[in-house]
């Protein structure tokens, strides 16, 4: 009978009870639509970073520390057994090497400070879907020699079009300077500002010979099964790669020494003496044993960090939210309290005792807070697949702007769980907001609230 | 108090805040009620007959004085406790019905029965009887077509005949009744007065009426008048007629 009569307390004013229901759907349909906004904005950046980066990145011992200079004498040797070991670990689907690399683009008089990248085109076209991110011109093919493929920034900039020659001022692995001309074979828009701003993109074969780098790489690129079991396999592939234990990251002075790769030694390598180089026989060879490894997790750190800052804001947005809409709960709760006070003396006088009083009341705030909640989610959940579909057009600058790895269409992620968690927070919060009012009636003086009129 | 007597007040006094001061609604107030009586409280407005009512009926607690309900002091129940009395044992009717808008007649009639845990601790064929007992209350006072209408569908008479039934639906041991026949007309008046001296008589339970209706102290076999919080007169008009019920 408790619940009957809360029930129908809730229809006793109608115009309220829809408002403040309205109040509760709004608030609930908005983080319902937050929600699937966010998780659809973390959802496309960390699948642009996976596109990008892999789930898992290989590097020879100590390039990771000095990964900001983009050094090609920390490098990964004998790729080829290399690639076929990591092929054959459990739980590798593909996997593909790249060397990076830093320097100058010439192209008629401009010239540019530029990030280049030498991949193998097929595993990049797998991989980072880098052939499905030509605009203009075309990707690379069998057959082709000391071709590029330029960032879209970076083509404006440098007025780049297809079939332009540009050359690339920059050093050999062993320190050389050295100069390597390209023709343009097409413009790409990666999303990853590093590449779209100043990037170049090279065929692997090219950059190997270029920078005195046979059968070698400075990255390799793993993907698994998916892209949140990635400790697992990161460890799985170290303890395969290093059979020997963690390696140890070589000092300066102890370095392997090597013949250069190539017939003639590099110019810079080895001491000077009177102002000209004096080649020697053997220098500190850029290729290293040993592997070190980052998941994906790990290498965009600031970005995941980022994230949750990103997060937290938005959970202080969601909660000022709710207490808005408990607000609205509370209010209209009172305004029954005060309406009703002479019924709750009524109650009283029957024998109702606290408790049954603040059942009732609580009752009707419930039951607000259930049928504003099923609205709200339903609503936002609505309004959320809508735009999953068509998705939300972020602008094509949103991915520089934030200097992230970014889709220019947003696609909002309606997730059942969240959907069920906000349905719970906003009955929850009725329940809550509904409990100060329900314990003020069943405080109320039973004589008081008979002479209420 | 001898074994007839189910109310007793002895000394009670009460007064309320006014500002700074307390203005004194009850004075040294005795009185002693037998099962079965039908007591009509007179007196002018102020006199403090609504404030007995409350007394009597545990809504509140005298600053003085104590007041026995079958024997037991009411002074030292607690909150709870005096609810569990209401419930159990007292039955309210109010010069303005004050039923549950939102219920139905049967409804509001049932609604001390849950109140007062009066199903819980029913079983088999006394909780059949209890379950049927509000319909069948509302037959008896001629509301059978009204029994699941709402109180707005009702005229003055038949809401103040659902909230009769109301107040004896748990069947009370004291019914009281504050201005019961202000809102009615004198037929219905006369109607509500004979159902509650029929009641009166069937289930031997006191009836204590405050009043200022002329026609309520014709039915009355016992008037008590208040003047200025005390106890100005109390006459017997009629033998009360105590049924033989247990």
């Amino acid at each position: 009978m408790l619940i009957k009569t809360g029930l129908r307390g809730v229809l006793r004013n109608k115009r309220r009870t829809l408002l403040t229901m309205l109040a509760i759907s709004l608030a609930l349909a908005t983080l319902v639509l937050m929600n699937a906004f966010m998780d659809g904005t973390n959802h496309s950046m960390f699948e642009k970073i996976v596109e990008n980066s892999g789930h898992i990145q290989l590097y020879a011992p100590g390039y990771y520390d000095e990964s900001r200079t983009l050094p090609t004498d920390i490098a990964i040797g004998d790729l080829e057994a290399t690639m076929e070991t990591i092929g054959g670990i459990e739980g590798v689907v593909d996997s593909t090497a790249q060397i990076r690399f830093g320097g100058m683009v010439l192209h008629g008089g401009d010239d540019m400070g530029g990030f280049f990248i030498g991949v193998e085109p097929a595993g990049a076209a797998r991989i980072n879907n880098l052939d499905e991110k030509v605009i203009d011109g075309e990707y690379f093919a069998d057959g082709d020699e000391d071709v590029c493929l330029v960032g879209k920034r970076m083509a404006e900039l440098m007025k780049l079009e297809v079939g332009d020659p540009l050359t690339v001022v920059t050093q050999t692995a062993y320190g050389a300077l050295t100069a390597m001309d390209f023709t343009v074979k097409g413009i790409v828009y990666t999303l990853n500002p590093m590449i779209d701003e100043g990037g170049l993109i090279l065929d692997l074969e090219d950059v190997q010979r270029h920078l005195e780098l046979p059968n070698a790489a400075t990255a390799i690129l793993v993907v698994g099964a998916d892209m949140d079991s990635t400790i697992e396999l990161r460890d799985r592939l170290l303890a395969t790669l290093n059979p020997d234990g963690p390696p140890i990251i070589p000092e300066e002075g102890e370095i392997a020494l090597t013949t250069a790769a190539d017939d003639d030694l590099p110019l810079f390598a080895g001491d000077t003496t009177g102002g000209f180089e004096i080649p020697e026989d053997e220098v500190a060879s850029p290729t290293r044993s040993g592997f070190e490894g980052y998941t994906w997790q790990e290498l965009s750190a600031t970005i995941i960090e980022l994230t949750d800052f990103k997060n937290q804001a938005m959970d202080i947005i969601r909660g000022i939210m709710i207490i808005l809409a408990a607000a609205m709960i509370a209010n209209t709760m009172l305004t029954n309290v005060f309406e009703r006070t002479r019924e709750i003396g009524v109650l009283m006088a029957m024998g109702a005792r606290g408790r049954q009083i603040i059942s009732l009341f609580l009752t009707e705030a419930v039951f607000l807070g259930l049928l504003g909640s099923l609205v709200g989610v339903v609503l936002g959940a609505g309004v959320s697949l809508i735009l999953a579909e068509v998705g939300i057009d972020m602008g094509s600058d949103v991915s520089s702007m934030i200097s992230v790895p970014f889709d220019t269409v947003l696609y909002p992620l309606v997730e059942f769980t969240g959907i069920v968690q906000t349905f719970m927070l906003g009955v929850v919060m009725s329940l809550i907001a509904g409990l100060y009012p329900a314990v003020k009636a069943a405080r109320l003086q039973p004589t008081k609230a008979l002479r209420y009129l | 108090m001898n074994d007839k007597t189910v109310l007793e007040l002895r000394g009670v006094s009460k007064s309320y805040p006014l500002g700074r001061l307390r203005v004194g609604a009850l004075n040294d107030v005795n009185l002693s009620v037998q099962r079965g009586e039908f007591v009509a409280l007179v007196g002018p407005s102020g006199s403090g007959k609504t404030t007995l009512l409350n007394l009597i009926g545990c809504l509140d607690l005298p600053d003085e004085g104590t007041i026995y309900l079958a024997g037991e002091e009411m002074q030292d129940a607690s909150k709870r406790q005096r609810a569990l009395i209401r419930g159990r044992h007292i039955g309210f009717i109010f010069q303005t019905f004050n039923l549950i808008p939102v219920l139905t007649a049967k409804e509001n009639v049932e609604y001390p029965l849950i109140l007062g845990g009066h199903y819980h601790r029913a079983k088999g064929s006394e909780l059949k009887e209890l379950r049927e007992r509000p319909a069948k209350l509302l037959t008896e006072l001629g509301l059978e077509e009204y029994i699941n209408r709402k109180p707005d569908d009702m005229s003055g008479g038949q809401r103040q005949r659902v909230a009769i039934a109301r107040s004896l639906v748990s069947k009370p041991d004291i019914v009281l009744a504050d201005e019961p026949t202000a809102n009615l007309d004198t037929k219905t008046s006369i109607e509500i007065m004979t159902l509650l001296l029929e009641f009166n008589r069937k289930h031997n339970s006191i009836f204590l009426l405050a009043t200022h209706d002329p026609l309520v102290l014709d039915f009355a076999r016992r008037v008590v008048t208040l003047v200025d919080g005390s106890v100005a007169k109390d006459e017997v008009t009629a033998e009360t007629e105590v049924a033989n019920v247990n």
